[in-house]
């Protein structure tokens, strides 16, 4: 598993948010993103999920270049600014409709031990819109690895999440790591990513600087 | 993905392609008051093609002469039930490009089937939308006389509506009261979806609105909501430069529409940023 940024530039409108980045992310690692508010970061991740199309430059993942030999990466999983789940349903609901939708399906109990497994309740009957930031921030980071995807981008994963829910996010992203499957977390907490990640990548104006 | 798409875009809109049925009856309460003196010469009653008829019948253009004294009004009736589509189409898209659908569309991994289904769900909404409005109309009938009925009465219609429009197929005028305003609604809405596809909601309901009003105004052939004014598919004798549609053109144009817009917008979303 490989993703390759060939001199990825991002403009928008005059404004330079990615500057020439060129970088090869290798599976049996997780990737630390670090930097300021602004500095690009998420656009980064935005540009490897698919959703954004670099304004030059290319992203290949196993030598396919996204945006012309596919549309998304074929086997990824997106946690990027907040969550946005559907309102009137459950944690389970949202994720079995998520589930539905994918390729590689699991089936109704591994949904359920994947939600005890970021520490939410399975039998929650709650429905989305009265969870708390740090439950959906747990959903989100769910949503992420369900399937177990071969690339996973978490951007600030442990955001308003409590001291044990931080351990276990970690211990979870910890887990994940494989020889195919390529994990890039983004966080502006260099300690907390220092800890995570086993390479860091500093960003900033749009620049790799280290 | 459609099946997510017809709950949360179709099914939990109930509610709302409710709130046309008060307009849709008070047009049929004027309607029958206006014409009450038919009813009492003739024993005839509204059947509910004729309702249908007077709910769609629209106005003839304006006449841009300056020598003539004239008022133009708007055809209220027939401009909110397309201005209530628009608000039903409303900010469905946006919102679930910004939000869950923008999971659902990375976990589809394709751009091209989110759009088919986010189309799909505006050809239901707009199919449903007509439903309800002639659900109103035969409720009505049946409630009101004890029947329903998609035929003409021969002295009422005349007297309502002319003998242009009594001297018509029946199946033709079926097609135009039934199928056209449906077809302008949904060319319509693809319309509004590819808009909204670079502006927010709001500004293209306000589009949509300036077309209907410009629509009301002007007539052509290639001005898509005359073909859902049952006036306009017949000649105007006070005015001989009005050219009135043909229904088989019009049938041909809007499905031509269709294709092209669902193409551009399928063109317009693989090269969208989602941010």
């Amino acid at each position: 598993m490989k993703i390759e940024l060939d001199n990825v530039t991002k403009k928008i409108k005059k404004t330079t948010i990615l500057d020439s980045i060129s970088y090869t992310f290798e599976g049996g690692k997780i990737y630390g993103l670090s930097g300021k508010n602004g500095s690009g970061k998420t656009m980064i991740m935005r540009i490897i999920s698919g959703l954004v199309h670099p304004t030059y430059g290319e992203v290949l993942i196993n030598n396919k270049i996204l945006g012309v030999d596919f549309s998304f990466p074929p086997s990824i999983g997106v946690l990027i600014n907040h969550p946005v789940f559907l309102r009137e349903y459950t944690g389970y609901e949202n994720l079995k409709i998520l589930n539905s939708i994918k390729e590689n399906k699991i089936n109704d109990n591994q949904i359920k031990d994947l939600l005890l497994k970021v520490g939410l309740d399975s039998e929650d009957k709650r429905k989305y819109y009265k969870f708390s930031l740090g439950m959906r921030q747990r959903l989100g980071v769910a949503a992420a690895i369900m399937g177990n995807p071969d690339i996973i981008l978490l951007d600030e994963p442990i955001n308003a999440i409590d001291e044990n829910g931080v351990k276990d996010i970690k211990d979870i992203i910890k887990a994940l790591v494989s020889e195919n499957r390529i994990i890039i977390i983004a966080c502006h907490d260099k300690e907390e990513l220092t800890f995570m990640a086993d390479e860091i990548i500093y960003i900033s104006e749009g620049k790799i600087v280290c | 993905m459609f099946k997510y798409d017809f709950e949360e875009g179709v099914i939990k809109y109930f509610n709302k392609f409710l709130l046309i049925c008060p307009l849709v009856l008070v047009s049929i309460v004027m309607f029958e008051t206006r014409t009450n003196y038919i009813m009492s010469i003739f024993g005839e009653s509204a059947t509910s093609l004729e309702m249908g008829i007077n709910t769609f019948f629209g106005r003839y253009p304006f006449e841009f002469d300056i020598g003539k004294k004239q008022i133009f009004l708007i055809p209220f009736e027939w401009l909110i039930i397309y201005a209530y589509l628009a608000m039903l189409i409303g900010d469905y898209f946006n919102n679930d490009l910004n939000g869950f659908g923008m999971l659902v569309m990375i976990n589809s991994y394709n751009r091209g089937i989110w759009w088919c289904s986010k189309c799909l769900r505006i050809v239901f909404v707009s199919i449903g939308h007509f439903i309800v409005i002639w659900g109103t109309i035969i409720s009505y009938e049946w409630i009101r006389y004890g029947k329903v009925s998609f035929v003409k009465n021969k002295q009422y219609f005349i007297e309502t509506f002319g003998t242009q429009l009594n001297n018509l197929n029946i199946n033709k005028l079926h097609i135009m009261l039934i199928v056209m305003p449906i077809l302008v609604g949904i060319v319509q809405s693809l319309f509004q979806l590819v808009l909204n596809i670079y502006l927010k909601s709001d500004i293209s309901m306000i589009i949509i609105l300036g077309i209907l009003v410009f629509s009301s105004y002007y007539s052509n052939k290639y001005i898509i909501h005359g073909y859902s004014m049952i006036c306009r598919y017949c000649a105007n004798y006070a005015n001989y430069d009005f050219n009135p549609l043909d229904i088989s053109f019009g049938m041909k144009y809007l499905f031509l529409l269709c294709v092209v817009l669902y193409i551009m917008g399928l063109f317009m979303i693989k090269r969208k940023d989602i941010m």
